[in-house]
């Protein structure tokens, strides 16, 4: 069994605490703007630019950013072209993502292995190199998510009202997407491509169902990101378990939990409640 | 003495269909315009024109004495209140948020919410009657609670000109007379008011200008000039009544809001 105070679990939970933390800041805005399946079209579109960038010899946290942003911005050009469906252009990039990275591995048969652990991620395996580059991408995203808080929130809730104050709404749903696309190449070394989707989208799934405040929601959504993949990280050091796959699990029992336990779906809400009441009574 | 709102000659087309054509008015003073038309007349259009957000293909918006297409800081003068229907009730946001939005977006960046902010903003929502729900999720409000909650909203980043698109469809009687005070109230102090009603009663008593609209400009003066039946059936296109009881002016045979 491991040392738990070795670097390399340092080092592995440092990782896992920090894509946490950003899949769970960006997660209400994702999930929020219906945007679930591109976070998981995203992330093959950064598995696709790693293992290109390992046939052509490139830093494949490089390739993933710069493949994951362009598509990112593809889609949101798709999507206004199509008058707000995206679901097309998510067809598309998860179709061609797929298709890049299986010609990117088998045109580099010597880096088969590499690949994988992009596929399903490897946290245990990460360099210090990987963990500085994954920290400072970790960071901008943030940075960028609390300083345009404001802005992000009110353009999902009433854009039209945003737009009439002289917020560029247009610019907003990029940002997201560009903000989507660097938490998807932070999460592909940690949990892999395959789950970088679950970590993105549970935690404010989750989280919805237990609070009214976006602000609420967004600090809860991290609370329970951090707990699940904590745990989910203790199991699989113990257990001997790959920890994406844990934590993958854990998430999904949260979930079910939290469905079970829900606040909303008991009770609207007390006021709601008193107000069902009374309608009732007036019939 | 700089205008607050002038339409010059104004053609607005989307994908070479006509919306709007050839309108012209001009509001020197701070005034209750109340707009009126039928379903698709583009009355909301003309309130986005307002705004800026939409471009006129011809003709020319000036707003005090500004373009609000080009220059997006006339906008922060205006306060907007859209038509309630527009609003995605999902996002989970408390009343307080959605207050507070006003006064913010009507800041420069970095935007931060400052004592006073919600001090004032809570102010105007005991205005509105509404400072009880500060801490409410907005979804759970009813319709009239929710328009006042918007109208709040617009109040606080304190317009000089407040466009309000439908305040008045589908809420409760407290709630109506809520927002005929406080817009009444916001006129008195010198904001010019631009209200689009589909039934005018609620407001008529307290109008100053009254625009008829249909694609084009039917009418746009006093209430007692505009207010004809020849004028009301040339806008909504069938036979409105129109009486007078008691000194108050009311529109019968102008359906419930579509
Ligand atoms: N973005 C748009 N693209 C194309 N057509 C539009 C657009 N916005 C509005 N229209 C059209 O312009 C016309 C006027 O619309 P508008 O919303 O201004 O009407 P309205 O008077 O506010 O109607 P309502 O009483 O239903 O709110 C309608 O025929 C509508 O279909
Ligand atoms: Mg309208």
């Amino acid at each position: 069994m491991l040392d738990i105070l070795s670097p390399l679990l340092a080092k592995a939970l440092i990782a896992t605490i920090i894509a946490s933390i950003v899949s769970a800041s960006i997660s209400p805005h994702i999930v929020l703007r219906g945007l679930s399946a591109l976070g998981a079209a995203l992330a093959h579109a950064a598995l696709a630019g790693a293992t290109l960038s390992l046939t052509l010899g490139i830093n494949p946290t490089l390739g993933a950013l710069v493949v994951s942003v362009i598509f990112a911005v593809l889609s949101g050009y798709g999507g206004e072209r199509m008058g707000g469906r995206s679901d097309m252009v998510i067809g598309m990039i998860f179709g061609s993502s797929t298709a890049i990275a299986v010609l990117a591995v088998a045109l580099s048969s010597p880096y088969i292995s590499s690949a994988w652990r992009f596929l399903v991620g490897d946290v245990l395996g990460i360099t210090d190199y990987e963990l500085i580059e994954l920290t400072s991408l970790g960071v901008a995203t943030i940075i960028i998510l609390i300083v345009f808080h404001g802005e992000l929130k009110y353009t999902l809730f009433d854009p039209e009202s945003a737009e009439a104050y002289g917020l560029n709404v247009r610019f907003y749903r990029y940002l997201v997407l560009l903000v989507a696309s660097l938490c998807t190449v932070v999460n592909l070394r940690v949990v892999g491509s395959l789950l970088t989707e679950l970590l993105i989208a549970a935690p404010a799934v989750i989280a919805y169902e237990f609070t009214h405040s976006f602000e609420k929601l967004r600090n809860q959504a991290i609370a329970i990101a951090l707990l699940s993949s904590m745990a989910g990280f203790v199991v699989a050091i113990i257990l001997n378990l790959p920890i994406s796959g844990v934590v993958g699990v854990t998430m999904l029992l949260t979930y079910i939990a939290a469905s079970i336990l829900s606040v909303k779906r008991r009770r609207c809400g007390s006021r709601a409640h008193i107000r069902c009441v009374k309608e009732i009574f007036r019939e | 003495m700089e205008s607050f709102i002038e339409f010059i000659d104004v053609n607005l087309e989307f994908n070479g269909k006509p919306i709007l054509s050839g309108i012209s008015f001009k509001v020197c003073k701070p005034e209750l315009v109340l707009i009126l038309g039928p379903n698709g007349a583009g009355k909301t259009t003309l309130l986005r024109l307002i705004v800026g957000m939409l471009k006129p293909s011809s003709g020319f918006v000036r707003v005090l004495g500004r373009d609000p297409h080009r220059d997006r800081s006339t906008r922060r003068l205006i306060g907007y209140v859209p038509q309630r229907e527009r609003i995605d009730p999902s996002i989970p946001m408390l009343v307080k948020d959605v207050i507070l939005m006003g006064r913010l977006l009507s800041k420069q960046l970095p935007r931060i919410v400052t004592y006073k902010d919600e001090e004032e903003a809570l102010n105007i929502a005991s205005k509105l009657g509404i400072d009880d729900l500060w801490y409410e999720s907005y979804s759970h409000l009813s319709g009239g609670e929710q328009q006042r909650v918007l109208i709040a909203r617009a109040l606080a980043s304190d317009p000089r000109i407040l466009l309000l698109d439908e305040p008045f469809s589908a809420i409760d009687a407290s709630s109506m007379k809520h927002i005929v005070d406080t817009v009444y109230e916001e006129y008195r102090r010198g904001v010019c008011m631009m209200v689009v009603l589909h039934d005018a009663t609620p407001l008529m008593e307290h109008a100053t200008k009254i625009l008829l609209l249909n694609k084009r400009l039917i009418a746009f003066g006093d209430p007692d000039t505009v207010l004809r039946e020849d004028l009301l059936k040339e806008t909504y296109m069938r036979t409105i009544h129109f009486y007078v009881r008691d000194g108050t002016r009311f529109m019968g045979g102008v359906d419930s809001h579509a």
